[in-house]
């Protein structure tokens, strides 16, 4: 129905207080209201702002023209923008901890590289919680010793405490400035907001003049910053070596007869103390100890290392004669309703419609997944072809444990072969198959407890003619092999992603969780093989190692 | 294979040149704030510039393009939770899906706009340019074209009126033409 010229002026008059931020919260409730109802104000509303932002553009226009200087600047502005960012992105991403916000505003840009180069973690002070001393804000590769009791991922705050790194590398910020990185293997407590100990290991501590005073016990003494950088490698036996890089810090210890000593050490220069507390001038070592835009490099690689290596298994699947269906569920629009069959060997695709589910981010920043949050979101499929030996796979994050079952795909039980894949309540991960007979019923062992909520985990199950198996896999590890009793090809016609209508006892269940990948192939894959699958699409997250270890 | 990102910095940025102003305007679609919308085009551009390696050329780069703006403005909700302009994510989503039938249609619109900018008198349009530029608001509007900050409201409301309503008639126009 179209609106009444009263309801247009109203509409224009609420969307001229959107634009000057001048709406009240009871105008602003109906204008959302409004356009969430009708698609005739939603349409009113996007000619609107779009013709703010036209207008943005030919205000900057305008003001291009003025002056041939202006001109000038402005193209070299647009250029900046955008290949500023390029050619800083890098360093900005090795710095790791800062985004320019401002938008073709050169002085911002420059401040920002200032900060860049003294970053200053006022952010964590605000946020800071009671008992709170210190951010576990990076990891690389990180593997906590056997012993440790606390294995906290990336982004947790710490209470004092000790943390036993085995390997890898862990980047802590302490509440009062001072950043730490530690490198595997090392034994580094917390003590307070300003300072910790060292037992065994390296670190290497980068101090701003706000948190000087900031110190590191050792196993003689402490050493004291006095505003700075330094390194601290203990080894075993208890010799201490530390490595000044600019500024100075001061060494307090005793020796073993408890004479006190103490060094004073500046920028380049480096002290070595032996078991017994005697502190000697040594060269500057060579070997260097990592620092924070190091560690942030090591991350941002390693992250693009496993993206790039997904997107090339990704083209293999794609193109492989034995792939039936492959949804990547990568470079959708937001707005899509249809779910890309991109497996490219067959003469038509099976493109999946979708219905009710939204986009969301997958695996990684910028790959697409579908979320499944209501009773009627589903991918509507239709695979008329049955499969005589056959692999499902897919990376798969539930929202909670399912109250009766979280189906994966599923067909409609018409006819022989019917298949339902999916989840059940006790967290196995069960194939059923329509048979003359009834239903067969595969499950596997118990793969999903509470630990896996939440977590991208891949699952899949193969049926091989051959040896008439059905085998389940989590993540990559087998936790099933079982005999078939009745070999009957896999039929998915008529079948729903993330949906089922055939459980029995239930009128339709729904997945509540998301789906970033699903492949269907007309191959058992042998255990390598869905090895393989995993480890390459595994998303990069050092912490995901915490998980428990499987069977 | 993809070519490294610094052998086609040529192409991103003949890219961002040309599709820059409609990934801004589906950003302002979605984030009313300009200030706000103007953060999330700069943080857009930014994971522009680092994923490029793996956007395929000649597959839809402004789709691409969005889709990371998307996540950018889905990220953003919680910062401008305190903003009065903020929808909630279910009217964003359904902003979002209207728009991304509406492109063809919001080009057509931008060109009218020029032609719409023409007709209206020099002061108008001094007035409603300048409330548009950057860092500019209504009292610099009011101030450049000798209005008090009321009247430059209520001028406002009658230009951007007269605006729309020209845009709409030029693009049906064109339409039966």
């Amino acid at each position: 129905m179209s609106l009444t010229d009263e309801e247009t002026l109203e509409l224009h008059e609420l969307l001229d207080g959107l634009v000057e931020n001048n709406l009240s919260p009871s105008r602003k409730a109906k204008l959302e209201k409004w356009i969430a109802e009708s698609e005739e104000v939603r349409k009113t509303y996007v000619y609107f702002m779009d013709m703010s932002a036209s207008l943005v553009h030919f205000a900057d226009e305008r003001l291009s023209d003025e002056t041939e200087e202006v001109v000038a600047n402005s193209s070299i502005d647009k250029i900046v923008m955008f290949v500023l960012p390029l050619t800083l992105v890098a360093a900005l991403l090795i710095a790791g901890f800062y985004l320019p916000r401002a938008w073709i505003d050169r002085e911002k840009i420059e401040s920002d590289l200032a900060a860049i180069a003294d970053p200053s973690p006022k952010d964590e002070k605000e946020t800071v919680i009671v008992d709170t001393v210190a951010v576990l804000t990076k990891t690389v590769g990180v593997e906590w010793a056997d012993d440790s009791s606390l294995r906290p991922d990336s982004g947790n705050t710490l209470e004092p405490c000790m943390l036993k790194l085995k390997s890898g590398l862990a980047q802590i910020e302490f509440l009062q400035g001072s950043i730490v990185v530690l490198e595997g293997p090392v034994e580094f407590e917390i003590i307070n907001p300003n300072g910790g100990a060292l037992s065994i290991g390296k670190l290497r501590a980068s101090v701003p003049e706000v948190s000087s005073g900031f110190a590191i016990e050792v196993p003689n003494g402490k050493v004291i910053d006095l505003g700075t950088e330094f390194g601290l490698h203990v080894h075993e036996g208890g010799s201490t070596e530390v490595f000044v890089y600019k500024g100075k810090v001061l060494y307090e210890g005793q020796t073993e007869d408890d004479e006190d000593v103490s060094r004073e050490i500046s920028g380049g220069e480096s002290i070595f103390i032996d078991p017994y507390g005697h502190p000697r001038w040594v060269e500057m070592p060579t070997e260097p100890f990592m620092g924070k835009a190091e560690l942030a490099y090591r991350s941002m690689e390693e992250s693009q290392r496993r993206h790039a290596a997904w997107v090339d298994l990704s083209k293999e699947i794609a193109q492989d004669p034995k792939t039936r269906l492959y949804f990547s569920f990568d470079n959708h629009s937001p707005w899509s309703r249809l779910l890309r069959d991109d497996s490219v060997t067959k003469e038509s695709p099976n493109n999946g419609a979708v219905i009710g589910c939204k986009w969301e981010e997958g695996r990684w920043a910028g790959k697409g997944a579908l979320a499944f949050k209501r009773d009627n979101d589903r991918v509507r499929l239709n695979l008329p072809r049955r499969l005589i030996s056959a692999t499902l796979a897919a990376w798969v994050k539930i929202d909670a444990l399912p109250q009766s079952v979280a189906p994966i795909i599923c067909a409609e039980p018409l006819s022989s072969g019917a298949t339902c894949w999916s989840i059940d309540k006790q967290g196995q991960l069960s194939l059923r198959i329509k048979s003359a007979k009834g239903f067969n019923l595969y499950e596997s062992a118990v793969a999903f407890g509470k630990e896996r909520v939440g977590r991208w985990t891949h699952i899949a199950t193969t049926l091989d003619s051959e040896s008439k198996m059905i085998s389940h896999y989590v993540n990559g590890r087998s936790f099933s092999h079982e005999k078939m009793s009745d070999l009957v090809p896999l039929n998915f016609e008529k079948s729903l992603l993330g949906h089922s209508h055939d459980i029995p006892d239930q009128d339709g269940v729904a997945l509540r969780g998301s789906i970033d990948e699903f492949a269907l192939f007309e191959v058992a894959h042998d255990e390598d093989s869905i090895r393989r699958i995993y480890e390459v699409g595994r998303p990069f997250d050092p912490s995901g190692r915490l998980g428990p270890s499987l069977p | 294979m993809n070519p490294p990102p610094t052998d086609r910095s040529s192409e991103l940025v003949q890219l961002m040149m040309t599709y820059q102003r409609r990934i801004f305007a589906y950003i302002h679609t979605l984030v009313p704030s300009r200030s706000d919308a103007e953060d999330i085009l700069q943080e857009t551009s930014l994971t522009i510039c680092e994923k490029f390696k793996d956007f395929e050329i000649g597959t839809n780069f402004y789709s691409w393009a969005c889709q990371i703006a998307y996540w950018k403005v889905r990220a953003a909700r919680k910062k401008f939770a305190t903003s009065k302009v903020v929808f909630n994510q279910e009217v964003v989503d359904v902003i979002s899906e209207t728009r991304g039938g509406m492109e063809e249609e919001l080009d057509h619109r931008h060109g009218a706009l020029t032609r719409c900018l023409e007709k209206l008198n020099d002061r108008d349009r001094r007035m409603v340019l300048t409330r548009y530029e950057s860092g500019k608001n209504v009292t610099a509007a009011a101030q450049a074209c000798g209005r008090t900050i009321q009247g430059a409201y209520k001028a406002l409301t009658r230009i951007r009126k007269a605006l729309f309503d020209c845009v709409s008639f030029e693009v049906s126009a064109e339409q039966v033409r």
